[in-house]
């Protein structure tokens, strides 16, 4: 019954607020009338009647609002006060607020993006079922720590392990997929039938591969993946036996994956390892292997029992697995690489500019709190006890974090959409990076806990009661000198971080510039790529093969704008690795396991001319270096510095592995190119005419045609397309691009590291100018007076200017030799991502503190200008 | 206004929360008064040993009637000025029953304890 009663007054009070407030107002002057009039009767005069009744009255607002208080429903009624309160401060300076807002917001959006990214690649575990247990099976070979395997290795290592519950082996690339409407490149795994098993992935249609189908002429059965199915099947439920063309040839669909599996290497249609048990070779090393631990197995045990197997196979088979070994590494490392440490950096540079954005916020609170000492030294003398003040500073902060949080929110969604754009090939798993939702509390608390911790320490010291002192004194405060000190020691750090940020950035800068200046050793401008693949169908035999690639070479050669054409089996920096150990003849037997390795490629003639590779001795290959004709090969320069020092390559005879007679007759040397990127150096390398190709029965059906072109490749890009495909209008064209577009992939992941951390260092800047900003030019305002006296006793313009640099450069200078010694501490975790440049770079270090300074330096320019400007009689008066 | 002023103020309100509303229901129990009347009838009834900020009468007041143990309406006063006057309800009667029963075994309590010591000394 009671609270009904107490609800219709609270009821009442709210709908009638008006008329409670002016009857509460009558009703305390009444008191306020009769206390005077019974003073008077009393004998006082008017005057001490009137003090008198005040002085019994106590705080008039006070009472006031504890009367209100009653009206509503306590603190709820006052929070939302605080919030409205809060809310109009807020408004009424926009500068500061948004300021503050966009701070936060840049903290805290970019850490949860980058803590998304991070979460997703390194921290999640891989999507697939107990995804721990599954390990990547490296053969180490001497000259390669992580090789692929050969298929009779892996056959030896399933049926002898006992460590593993599924052992599966794969390789991937692209095939031709035709599906009645057209071909398509699309990647492909070649898999063993356990692959399925191994990751737990079941068929939503149909069934997964036999042992059977791997066998000779049993292996044209395919498995779809779900995006291929729903793309090119319309997701038909009937699709099991239909027909595609995979690479010109016949196959039956036989499954369909759910949507997520595309394992190895983002395959989108699974066919048959294929293994025929009669021609096993132990040379050929092409196949990955990954295996699933058995529950209880530790990785350490299986790497024991491999190791034994392989020694096993060593000593079994001396003349082709001698020294060759077996490493097991989680699949999610392999699957990771080696973007982990370029994440970690970029983790604690955004925690960094977190940091950074805290002390500017606080910054900027304290400078505010000091703007503010009057209005709280009125309200503290009105009656506000401090508990109410701080709750009121608190709700005010807190409000601005969440505001910030919000917006940091909308700048995550943005940041990771912006981040997942760079790729798959630049960030591995950038398929599985999403924001969740506990990253959203995450922020949240990230925002609520920044806003109460630097909320607070203003709220206590600007309550503090001494600021009573501030109605009598404006602006020396004897509080102003300790927060001026805090205020100062913020600022300090604020510019240490930021030259550190800046100088990860610069290192990457300088780095990106280093690796940019590498002679790649071909001549990417005007160098213009295109595959091409002759499928067995069409072009069965070796002879069409060959006939119709000269074919081709001479349309390319004759297309509009071009100028010469050649091609090869594997492009640099875009292509893979095929690699194979030799022997020299002439020279003391070598082991096997310590025979050199060289890269190997297959080239036609004029292929040098059209990338721009010198030849810088002997000949190029010619149309006559065919099956026919003795073997012969065109060394790359450290081939012939390395293996021929101080006699002449040209002459000498090579034997590569696999090869059993006719070794190769060098020819010719051209100069070294580098073959996986630009940061690594080149190796030796063996180029082999087309119309040879002595480690292959057959000739490459797939090749690369460079053509160098007049002007622009992209003009020419249309023509040269056409020339070909006139040749055979169903022929496979891909990856038709400059080689400079290469290249510029190539640096991919150098460009993101580059990009985040200028991001996040330009970003620190702005922040820290801001805060240097703001002290000086606090710290101006507050010394209107005595900057007013000096220039009374005659002090000049440019004393003045000097004195309040002099002030920004202090904190500036410290700032800068404490980050420069937290960068030096620091910088060599970067070592990894660096290239050409030291981590302790003195040219770095000196032009980024010189940047700082100079930023530093503006921006106390433009407060110290404001106070050459003070008028010492105005400043004099306003005391 | 000084430290020890405003320290003296807060011990004071957080004394007076529930005796406060004690003894205005107790003023109120021969009939209805203004504020003005209350604090008077406070201050001398006490022999101005007990000194309330007028002021804090008014947020009492609100509770009161708040709770239901007072209602109020406006009236004349003596001198012919309009004024509020608090009158005491059957729940503020029963209130004012339960507190100075409360109060008087706790003054007892007290009293036993304080008088020994206050003879010894």
């Amino acid at each position: 019954m009671r609270w009904r009663k107490e609800l219709s007054f609270i009821i009442r009070r709210v709908i009638h607020r008006r008329r409670a407030e002016r009857e509460l107002d009558e009703e305390i002057r009444a008191h306020l009338e009769m206390e005077i009039e019974q003073n008077i009767a009393e004998g006082m005069s008017p005057e001490e009647a009137r003090l008198a009744a005040r002085r019994s009255f106590g705080s008039l607002a006070l009472s006031k609002e504890d009367s209100r208080a009653m009206w509503g429903l306590g603190s709820l009624e006052i929070l939302w006060q605080d919030l409205r309160y809060g809310l109009r401060m807020l408004l009424k300076n926009p500068g500061f607020t948004t300021i503050a807002v966009l701070t936060l917001a840049l903290g805290i959006g970019a850490n949860t993006a980058i803590f998304s990214v991070v979460n997703a690649v390194l921290l999640r575990p891989l999507p697939y079922a107990e995804s721990e247990r599954l390990m990547w099976l490296w053969d180490t070979i001497p000259q390669l720590p992580t090789a692929p395997t050969s298929l009779p290795e892996f056959l030896d290592w399933n049926e002898q392990n006992r460590s593993f519950e599924h052992l599966a082996a794969f390789q991937s690339g692209n095939m031709f997929l035709d599906t009645g409407d057209g071909t398509r490149d699309t990647p492909v795994g070649l898999v063993t039938p356990e692959t399925f098993a191994l990751f737990r992935a079941n068929p939503i249609l149909g069934r997964v591969f036999t042992a059977e189908e791997t066998l000779p002429g049993r292996y044209r059965v395919v498995v779809l993946g779900h995006a291929i199915w729903q793309n090119r099947f319309g997701a038909d439920p009937n699709a099991l036996g239909r027909k595609v063309e995979l690479s010109g040839a016949a196959y039956t669909v036989i499954g369909v994956m759910p949507a997520g599996f595309s394992f190895p290497n983002r395959a989108e249609l699974w066919r048959p390892l294929s293994i025929d048990p009669a021609k096993l070779d132990r040379g050929p090393h092409y196949l990955s292997v990954v295996g699933r631990l058995k529950p209880g197995v530790t990785q350490a045990e299986a790497q024991a029992e491999m190791s034994a197997i392989a020694g096993r196979l060593s000593r079994q088979y001396p003349e082709k697995n001698a020294g060759h070994g077996v490493r097991l590494e989680p699949l999610r490392d392999v699957i990771v690489g080696d973007i982990g440490p370029a994440l970690f950096i970029l983790l604690g540079a955004v925690g960094f500019v977190l940091l950074i954005a805290c002390a500017n916020v606080a910054n900027l609170l304290l400078a505010r709190a000091g703007a503010r000492q009057k209005e709280i030294a009125v309200r503290t003398a009105l009656g506000a006890s401090r508990p109410r003040l701080v709750r009121q500073l608190l709700t005010e902060s807190v409000m601005l974090a969440v505001g910030g949080g919000a917006a940091g929110l909308l700048i995550a969604v943005w940041g990771v959409r912006w981040l997942v754009s760079f790729g798959p090939d630049t960030i591995p798993r950038s398929q599985e990076i999403s924001i969740d939702p506990r990253m959203a509390g995450f922020t949240l608390l990230i925002s609520v806990a920044t806003g109460a911790l630097f909320g607070l320490a203003p709220a206590l010291q600007a309550s503090r009661p001494i600021f009573a002192d501030a109605l009598k004194e404006s602006g020396r405060a004897s509080a102003g000198v300790q927060r001026n000190r805090l205020r100062s020691a913020l600022v300090i750090s604020e510019v240490a971080l930021s030259l550190v940020l800046l100088i990860g950035a610069g290192l990457m800068i300088r780095s990106f510039a280093k690796l940019n200046q590498v002679n790649p050793g071909f001549n990417p401008a005007r160098a213009l790529t295109i595959g091409v693949t002759l499928l067995r169908s069409k072009y069965p035999d070796d002879e069409r093969v060959a006939s119709s690639f000269a074919q081709l070479l001479e349309r390319a050669a004759a297309a509009p704008g071009v100028v010469s054409v050649g091609a090869i089996s594997e492009l640099p920096i875009g292509g893979s690795n095929t690699n194979d150990s030799f022997t020299i003849e002439g020279r003391p037997p070598v082991a096997k396991e310590a025979q050199p390795l060289t890269e190997y490629r297959v080239v036609t003639p004029r292929y040098f001319e059209a990338m721009g590779i010198p030849l810088l001795a002997g000949r190029d290959v010619a149309e006559t270096d065919t099956k026919r004709a003795p073997n012969v090969a065109v060394i790359n320069e450290i081939f012939a510095q390395r293996h021929f020092p101080g006699e002449n390559p040209l002459g000498q005879r090579i034997k590569l592995q696999g090869q059993e007679r006719d070794p190769l007759l060098i020819v010719g040397v051209v100069g070294n190119v580098r073959q996986f990127g630009l940061a690594e150096p080149p190796t030796p390398e063996a180029y082999v005419p087309f119309l040879q190709d002595p480690l292959s029965q057959t000739f490459q059906r797939s090749m690369t045609i460079v053509a160098r072109t007049k002007a622009d490749p992209g003009a020419v890009a249309g023509s040269l397309r056409t020339a070909l495909t006139s040749l055979d209008k169903s022929l496979p064209v891909y990856a038709l691009k400059p080689m400079t577009e290469y290249l510029r992939d190539s640096l991919a992941r150098q460009r993101f590291n580059l990009i985040l951390l200028s991001v996040f260092g330009v970003g620190a800047l702005a922040l820290a100018a801001v805060g240097v900003y703001g002290v000086i030019s606090c710290g101006v305002t507050q010394r209107t007076h005595e900057i007013g006296i000096r220039l009374a006793l005659g002090a000049g313009r440019r004393d003045v200017l000097r004195l309040i640099l002099k002030q920004g450069l202090k904190l500036v200078l410290l700032g800068v030799v404490i980050g420069l010694g937290a960068a030096f501490a620091l910088a060599r975790w970067m070592e990894t991502l660096l290239f050409g440049v030291r981590p302790t770079d003195p040219l770095t270090y000196a032009g980024i503190a010189a940047v700082l300074l100079l930023v530093s330096l503006v921006a106390s320019w433009i407060p110290a200008r404001r106070a050459t400007r003070v008028d010492p009689l105005v400043s004099l008066r306003s005391e | 206004m000084s430290k020890e002023n405003k320290a003296g103020k807060q011990t004071r309100v957080d004394l007076l929360q529930g005796t406060l509303d004690m003894l205005i229901l107790r003023t109120l129990l021969f009939g209805p008064l203004h504020g003005h009347n209350i604090a008077h009838y406070i201050k001398q009834t006490s022999e101005e040993v007990l000194k309330v900020d007028h002021g804090s009468l008014y947020p009492a007041l609100q509770r009161l009637e708040r709770r239901g143990w007072v209602t109020a309406e406006w009236g004349t006063s003596e001198n012919n000025r309009r004024a509020k006057y608090y009158r005491l309800t059957k729940a503020g009667k029963k209130q004012l029953l339960d507190e100075t029963s409360k109060w008087e075994r706790l003054n007892a309590a007290i009293a036993r304890i304080m008088k020994p010591a206050g003879e010894e000394s």
